[in-house]
Formats: structure tokens, C-alpha cells, sequence
């Protein structure tokens, strides 16, 4: 048994997502290796994608990808054309209300194991519903496939763990590579809001507006919610009515650059940033960290659950990196987040 | 012989004979030692009997060639599957019915050519009044309203001003290069939407020379059109699935 496995099968959630920090970074590859080890133990899984997976080849570089393995009992959900292309034998469950260009999203038990193409629904509120009905169906776990560097698959609204894939081809020299996965992992961690009456005041705010200002008023808070056309908006009209009291802005959708640059151009001493989740972060590594060196703080109401991260120590179309040095390098640099290259780590078990 | 569609093979004058042509350039002077050198790339690719049937002197040192061989492999057709699109296309006057009669109100469409790109030549091809190939751009439809942001433009204005036009689909042009900034500004568009949770809201459609359907679901947009794509392509794709969601009640 992989400690990957037992790291996600020690988890009590329903769904799992490996989201990238860009193409070629050995999302699939840490996919089908949770496969094998779910086929051993004998759960049924489910298996979706957020994007397209299972693909001979890439479809930009024309480079060979790794293919997609669907054990025998195992459900999956994929645009009709791929169902009806399976190398698996398949039986059809249940035609989704999911459209893609290549058909509608399919639920499918797998009668004879083979290879699949995973093409999964446009949105992340598809995911969720096909999750869920996978399971009804009888999956004892679902795994997510994610695409190219999309993370909304691994909000904590439709999964309840993550793995983040990354590797070489993620920039041009290892120290980038650490550096941007650093990052990355800095805004997935960020903490959960502990002051109740805050958090409280947050929620109730937001079920009123997109975008929240909290004051304290006695031992609680008062909100004032804002509702503009779409949450960014809404967000960008708060900035306008803070004051010195104002105890914390609450972001209903996105929080991008402009809005945190505004608020360290107001505050000498910023009040608390809160976002739903971290997947809701848009921000640049430059001014996350000026905001944090501000004594600046993000919370958010739900908590991003990150199991592992995942190494691909080559790129496709280029340089490659010494499997143990990355590997070293990357776990210092994530502490105590574990981080594995698969491939290798099998290789070297051997 | 029978064709055996398990072993198929390349064709030139009796069936599975193996005949194929290459062409390609070597960087030498045309001659005999230029069409030796050719022979032997083409023994090295795995052709049988390669011979050179056209050699022609490029200057400046190149080489031209043309060479007919036979090929030794076959594949097994029976075994292919692909994944194929399913789509019906419409014409620009069945589009205009289908948006009066089964929507029954005005479709609102916006576009643009996001983040750094500017190639607006694509995205004018589908959207302007004149159109492309002899065919209506959307401008031109009287059941659409479009809306041409340009280029350059940020994902986060693109969203407001698609809330603000209270659009049905969102069209964006990015010529997507091997690097891949253009890839993740067309995924940061579509992770912004999820974000503010206008996902669901609005038809997110890509287009681009490299884009295809494919690549489309693999970014998380609803379609993708790639080179070659005409306006009723697109407004087709849209109003069917408008209609299709309205019926789902969604
Ligand atoms: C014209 C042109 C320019 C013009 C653009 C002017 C303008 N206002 O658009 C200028 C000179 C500004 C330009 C600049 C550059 N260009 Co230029 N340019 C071209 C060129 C010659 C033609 C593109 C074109 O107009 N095609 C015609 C249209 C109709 O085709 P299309 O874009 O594919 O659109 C169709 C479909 O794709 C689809 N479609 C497109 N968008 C959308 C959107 C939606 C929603 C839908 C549904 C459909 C759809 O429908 C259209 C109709 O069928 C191409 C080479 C070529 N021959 O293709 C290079 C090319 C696109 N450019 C290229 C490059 C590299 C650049 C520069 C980076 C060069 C540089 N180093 O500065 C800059 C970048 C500028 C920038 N910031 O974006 C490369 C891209 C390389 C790649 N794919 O990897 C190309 C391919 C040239 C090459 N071979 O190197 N360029």
C-alpha cells in the first residue's frame, strides 16, 4: 500500500481531487496509481474529470499522455462519445442532464476493466451533482481528475481533500518551480476564521450581500452587507465604506489583486481579509506577500483540506530534474506538507 | 484480395502492395552522395525499397525530395474508436427561428479577445455585421444582441460586463501558443466565473486556431471552435443550447 493511498483513504469525505499547478505535471499519473491501490483493496471508485483526461496524445504538444485505467466495478462519468469509444466494457447507468460538445455526461459501471476517456462537465456544480450521484450508485469513494491549473474541482464545496500535482514544467529553473508551488500551497492553506461571533456575522452577512464589512458592536459584530451585481463589484464598493473600526471585509466571490492593493493603500494596519474558500483567491505572489509583510491576514470560512503534494520531476517538452534532489528540495520546502514522486518512489521501492 | 480491415495497410496501386510517398529536405547540395543520403533516411524510417523519384536543388545548399517506397506495418482499423462531436448545425435564418420561437426574447452575446492577445481578427469574423466567408456575423442576427469588447480585455471586466449585459454567452478569442499563458488566462476566466458564481449563469464559449471541442471541456468551457469556424457554427451551437437548458429548467 502506497502512503499516498493510505493518506487518502484515512479520510472520512466521499471525494477526492488532484488539481495541477499546470499541464504535464502528473495528475493522471497520481490518478492511476490511487486506482490500482482502490482495485486492490477492492473498493469501487468513482472516477470523473474537470476537464478531459484519458487522451492518447496531448492535444497541443502531440506528446503521448498517460491513459486512463478503469477497474472492473468501478462508475464513471464521461461525455457520451467516450463512453461509446471505451476500450472498457461499460453499462450504462444514467444519461446526466450535463451537456459537453462530445454528448451528454454518462454515469457508467465498468462490466470488463479497460482503458476510458474521462470527459467530465463544464462546471464545478456538475462535479458536484455527479459525485454525489456516484455514490448513490455505489461508489465507495470518487476521485476527481483535475485539468491543466484549475482548482475550483478542490473547493471544499465539492470535495473534501486535495492532492496538488506539480513538476518541471511549471517553470523554467527548480528554485521557480518551488518558489510558484510554495506559493501556491501558502493560499490553499489558508486558516479557518476561529472567532465564532465573527464567523457567525460573516455568514449571516453574506446570506444578505455579496461582500460584508463587520464592525464590532458589544461582544458581537455588526454587518453591513453589500450587494452589487456580481461579488467583485460588491467587493470593490466595501472598499469605499470602511473606516478605522471596520474589524474585517467580507468577500463573497472572488478577491483579486486591485481590491488588496486598495485596502494596503487605506490601512496602515489592514483589517482581516475573509473569502469563502481558498480557491476564491486570485491573487498575485507579490502582493500576497506585501500584504502579509503589512501584518495583513486572510481567514476563510471553509477549510481547504491538503493531503499531499505530487512531483513530476521531467517535462515533457524539456529539461528534467534529479528525482531525489527535487524530492528533497520540495519536502523541506513544504513542511511538514508530505510530497511524493510516485514514479520514482516505485522505482526505487523495487 | 479481400480488404481485411484488421490489418490495414497503405495503398498505391493493388491493394496492401505497402506504397507510400515522403517528402522532405536534407541540408546538402543536390547530387548523387544528396540522393544516396536520402535512400538511407527513408531505410532508417522503416520504409522497403525506398527510391528517389525527385531530387531538386533548393540553392544555398538544401535539397528537395520526393521518394516512394513501401511501408512494412499495418494497424488494426476494427479496433478504432474516437470520441466524435455531437452537433447539429443550423442555418442563419432556422437560428433567428428557433430564438424567436422557442426562447421566445433576445439572446445576448459577449466577446472578446482576453488578457494579453491581441488578435481580434478571429473574434471580428464571428461577431461583426459583415461577417466571414460570405457568411452574417452575429451582429448581423435579428435575435442577438452582441457585444464586441475588443482586445486586451482583463477577465475580471469581462465578467462584469457580461452581468451588466445580462449576456447568455461569454466568447473568447485566444490564440493559445505553445506557452502556456494563454492557456491559464483562458482557465483563470473560467475559475473567476465559478468564483463569483456566475458559472451556471452564462454560456462559456472559446474559439482560437488551436481550440477545438476538445480542448474546450479540457478548460472548462461549455464548446470550443477552432480554425475554420463560420458565424452560424457558433450561433447554432447557441441558441440549441439555450433552448436545451431552458427545457432542463435551468
Ligand atoms: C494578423 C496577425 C497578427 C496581427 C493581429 C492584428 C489584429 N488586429 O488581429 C498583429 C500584427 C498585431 C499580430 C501580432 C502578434 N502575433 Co500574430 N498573426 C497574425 C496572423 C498573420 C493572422 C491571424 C488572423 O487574423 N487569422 C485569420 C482569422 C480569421 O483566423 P482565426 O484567428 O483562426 O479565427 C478563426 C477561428 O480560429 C475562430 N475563432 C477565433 N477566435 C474565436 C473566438 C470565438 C468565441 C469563436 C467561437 C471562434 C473563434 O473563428 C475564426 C474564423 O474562422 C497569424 C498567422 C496566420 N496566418 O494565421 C499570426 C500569428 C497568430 N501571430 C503570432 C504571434 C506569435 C504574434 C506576436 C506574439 C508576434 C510578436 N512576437 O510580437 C504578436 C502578439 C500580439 C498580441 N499581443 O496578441 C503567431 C502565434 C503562434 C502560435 N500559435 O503559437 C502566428 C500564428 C504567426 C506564427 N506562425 O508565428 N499578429
Amino acid at each position: 500500500m502506497s502512503e499516498l493511498y493510505q493518506l487518502v483513504n484515512s479520510q472520512k469525505g466521499k471525494a477526492t481531487a488532484i488539481v495541477g499547478m499546470t499541464k504535464n505535471v502528473g495528475k493522471t499519473v497520481t490518478l492511476n496509481s490511487l486506482v490500482k491501490e482502490y482495485e486492490m483493496s477492492g473498493t469501487a471508485l468513482g472516477l470523473v474529470s474537470a476537464g478531459y483526461d484519458g487522451e492518447r496524445f496531448d492535444r497541443l504538444t502531440l506528446k503521448e499522455k498517460p491513459r486512463i485505467y478503469a477497474p472492473r466495478g468501478a462508475i464513471v462519468a464521461t461525455a457520451q462519445a467516450c463512453f461509446n469509444a471505451a476500450e472498457a466494457d461499460l453499462e450504462l447507468i444514467e444519461v446526466s442532464s450535463f451537456s459537453t460538445p462530445l454528448g451528454p455526461v454518462c454515469l457508467a459501471r465498468v462490466k470488463k476493466a479497460g482503458l476510458v476517456e474521462l470527459a467530465g462537465p463544464g462546471s464545478v456544480s456538475g462535479l458536484k451533482d455527479l459525485i454525489e450521484k456516484m455514490i448513490s450508485f455505489g461508489a465507495g469513494h470518487v476521485l476527481v481528475d483535475g485539468a491543466i491549473n484549475r482548482i475550483a474541482s478542490a473547493s471544499p464545496q465539492v470535495t473534501d481533500a486535495s492532492i496538488l500535482a506539480s513538476g518541471a514544467s511549471l517553470g523554467p529553473t527548480m528554485d521557480d518551480v518551488i518558489k510558484k508551488t510554495v506559493f501556491r500551497r501558502a493560499l490553499l492553506i489558508t486558516p479557518l476564521l476561529n472567532d465564532q461571533a465573527m464567523y457567525k456575522a460573516a455568514r449571516e452577512g453574506l446570506e444578505k450581500g455579496n461582500a460584508v464589512l463587520l464592525h464590532r458592536e458589544g461582544s458581537g459584530f455588526h454587518a453591513d452587507p453589500v450587494t452589487g451585481m456580481i461579488p467583485l463589484l460588491a467587493g470593490a464598493q466595501l472598499i469605499g465604506m470602511c473606516n478605522e473600526e471596520t474589524s474585517a471585509l467580507v468577500f463573497g466571490g472572488a478577491l483579486v489583486d486591485n481590491i488588496l492593493q486598495d485596502v494596503m493603500d487605506l490601512y496602515e494596519n489592514p483589517p482581516l481579509i475573509i473569502v469563502n474558500d481558498a480557491t476564491r483567491l486570485f491573487i498575485s505572489p507579490e502582493i500576497y506577500y506585501r500584504f502579509l509583510g503589512k501584518g495583513g491576514e486572510i481567514a476563510v470560512l471553509e477549510q481547504f483540506n491538503l493531503l499531499a503534494v505530487t512531483l513530476n520531476p521531467t517535462d515533457p517538452c524539456g529539461r528534467g530534474y534529479d528525482p531525489q534532489m527535487f524530492l528533497n528540495r520540495m519536502e523541506e520546502a513544504v513542511k511538514p506538507c508530505p510530497v511524493f514522486d510516485l514514479v520514482y518512489q516505485e522505482q526505487t521501492v523495487l | 484480395m479481400d480488404l481485411d480491415l484488421t490489418k490495414v495497410k497503405t495503398y498505391g496501386d493493388t491493394l496492401n502492395d505497402g506504397a507510400l510517398q515522403v517528402s522532405f529536405t536534407l541540408p546538402v547540395p543536390a547530387g548523387d552522395e544528396a540522393k544516396e543520403a536520402a535512400r538511407q533516411i527513408a531505410l532508417k524510417m522503416g520504409l522497403e525499397a525506398p527510391a528517389v523519384t525527385k531530387m531538386a536543388d533548393l540553392g544555398a545548399g538544401f535539397t528537395f525530395f520526393v521518394l516512394y517506397g513501401k511501408c512494412t506495418h499495418t494497424v488494426d482499423y476494427s479496433k478504432i474508436k474516437i470520441p466524435k462531436q455531437q452537433q447539429k448545425v443550423l442555418s442563419f435564418k432556422e437560428v433567428n427561428a428557433l430564438i424567436k420561437n422557442k426562447l421566445g426574447r433576445k439572446v445576448a452575446v459577449v466577446a472578446a479577445c482576453t488578457g494579453s492577445d491581441a488578435h481580434t481578427v478571429g473574434i471580428d469574423a464571428i461577431i461583426n455585421m459583415k461577417g466571414y466567408k460570405g457568411e452574417y456575423g452575429l451582429e448581423r442576427y435579428s435575435e442577438i444582441d452582441a457585444y464586441n469588447l475588443g482586445s486586451q480585455v482583463p477577465n475580471d471586466e469581462l465578467l462584469a460586463r457580461a452581468v451588466e449585459l445580462n449576456a447568455d454567452a461569454i466568447l473568447v478569442s485566444q490564440v493559445v501558443t505553445q506557452k502556456n499563458i494563454h492557456l491559464e488566462n483562458l482557465t483563470e476566466l473560467i475559475e473567476l466565473a465559478e468564483a463569483e458564481g456566475l458559472r451556471d449563469r452564462v454560456l462559456m464559449i472559446c474559439g482560437g486556431p488551436r481550440i477545438s471541442h476538445e480542448l474546450a471541456i479540457e478548460l472548462g468551457y461549455d464548446a470550443g471552435f477552432g480554425a475554420g469556424t463560420l458565424p452560424y457554427h457558433v450561433a447554432s451551437y447557441i441558441a440549441a443550447e439555450l433552448v436545451r437548458r431552458e427545457k432542463n429548467g435551468k
